[in-house]
């Protein structure tokens, strides 16, 4: 089993073979951040290769002063809010965020809610209705893994932001879950 | 990604119901219950197909983008050589003696088919490059 290193200096010297292990390996963590962020299979697509394509581009500028994980998400994220700022106009964060909570007290039809088959799924579709930034820190803090400080790192959120965003997040599915649960 | 252990619940627990400035008290509560199975559901992974042929993608899209970089670079280096040529040749001409230059001339007329065979063998090499030896680099990156 070869380091990070091992495999980032041979990326370096021209090794495809090693680069194509790279992206094996990060596949996951960039597609589900790109697809929670974008939103859009084929345009997921075309993001992630992108990514990589940076990634490769990029590399030699490295110097292993965080992981490689986290350098790989801070141009996830940010190729990904590129192309949805190019898509949908400038991202405006109060307004996304006020809509949402807004939408949020709305009551649901019970049917609709009923017609989900599971926890799990009933919850992914719900987070797919969150704002972006909301979207951003579930993703990277439960699905990833990454640490708060990571997520800072990532993306230029102050820690405090990130916590905020995580908790009223978590907060507004736990009300959607309820409910859920409730017409069950 | 990986299921979340006990401990993992309980301090993700105890911070949220924190905020939401509720007693800490998992178990008794049922808002603890409720983000007990939240947790859990956010740790699962979506049900989203991840794009198995990225790899090769990535790879065959990079070797494109070095062909094109490179092809970039060597018509650059022919047009500044060309330019360089152009301007020497302007400026060597007004500084040459004629009878120098006619005798250049001269040399070039008699060995003129030596310099059409040099020229011609140079496009046939560049030609052969580009369709036999870049035609399989391209080919090879797709078996991989």
């Amino acid at each position: 089993m070869q380091t990070e290193k091992e495999i980032v200096s041979r990326i370096i010297n021209g090794d495809m073979a090693a680069f194509k292990i790279l992206v094996k390996q990060y596949e996951k963590l960039v597609t589900f951040m790109v697809n929670r962020l974008v939103q859009n299979n084929e345009d997921t697509q075309d993001v992630c290769q992108e990514v990589f394509i940076k990634v490769y581009k990029h590399l030699s500028g490295f110097k292993f002063q965080s992981k490689l994980s986290t350098w790989i998400a801070q141009i996830a994220y940010g190729t990904a809010v590129n192309h949805l700022k190019k898509v949908s106009g400038k991202i405006s964060l109060t307004d996304d965020i006020a809509d949402f909570e807004n939408y949020h007290k709305t009551t649901e039809n019970p049917e609709s809610i009923l017609a989900k088959k599971n926890t799990s799924a009933f919850i992914h579709q719900q987070i797919e209705k969150l704002p972006v930034h909301y979207r951003t820190v579930l993703t990277l803090y439960h699905l990833n893994e990454f640490s708060y400080l990571e997520i800072e790192e990532i993306t230029g959120m102050p820690e405090g932001t990130v916590k905020n965003y995580l908790f009223r997040a978590r907060k507004l599915l736990k009300e959607k879950l309820e409910l859920y649960i409730k017409y069950q | 990604m990986k299921a979340l252990n006990e401990e993992q619940i309980k301090r993700l627990l105890e911070e949220q119901l924190e905020h939401d400035g509720k007693p800490v008290l998992p178990g008794i509560d049922d808002d603890a219950d409720i983000y007990r199975l939240l947790f859990t559901a956010l740790a699962d992974e979506p049900a989203m197909s991840v794009n198995t042929g990225l790899a090769e993608a990535v790879v065959k899209q990079v070797k494109i983008n070095q062909q094109e970089a490179e092809s970039l670079r060597y018509k650059a280096i022919i047009a500044a050589v060309v330019v360089a040529g152009i301007l020497s040749a302007y400026f060597a001409i007004s500084y040459i003696n004629p009878t120098v230059l006619k005798s250049a001339v001269d040399f070039i007329d008699v060995y003129k088919w030596v310099f059409v065979f040099i020229i011609l063998c140079f496009g046939l090499i560049q030609i052969a490059d580009k369709n036999l030896v870049k035609r399989n680099l391209a080919g090879g990156s797709l078996s991989h």
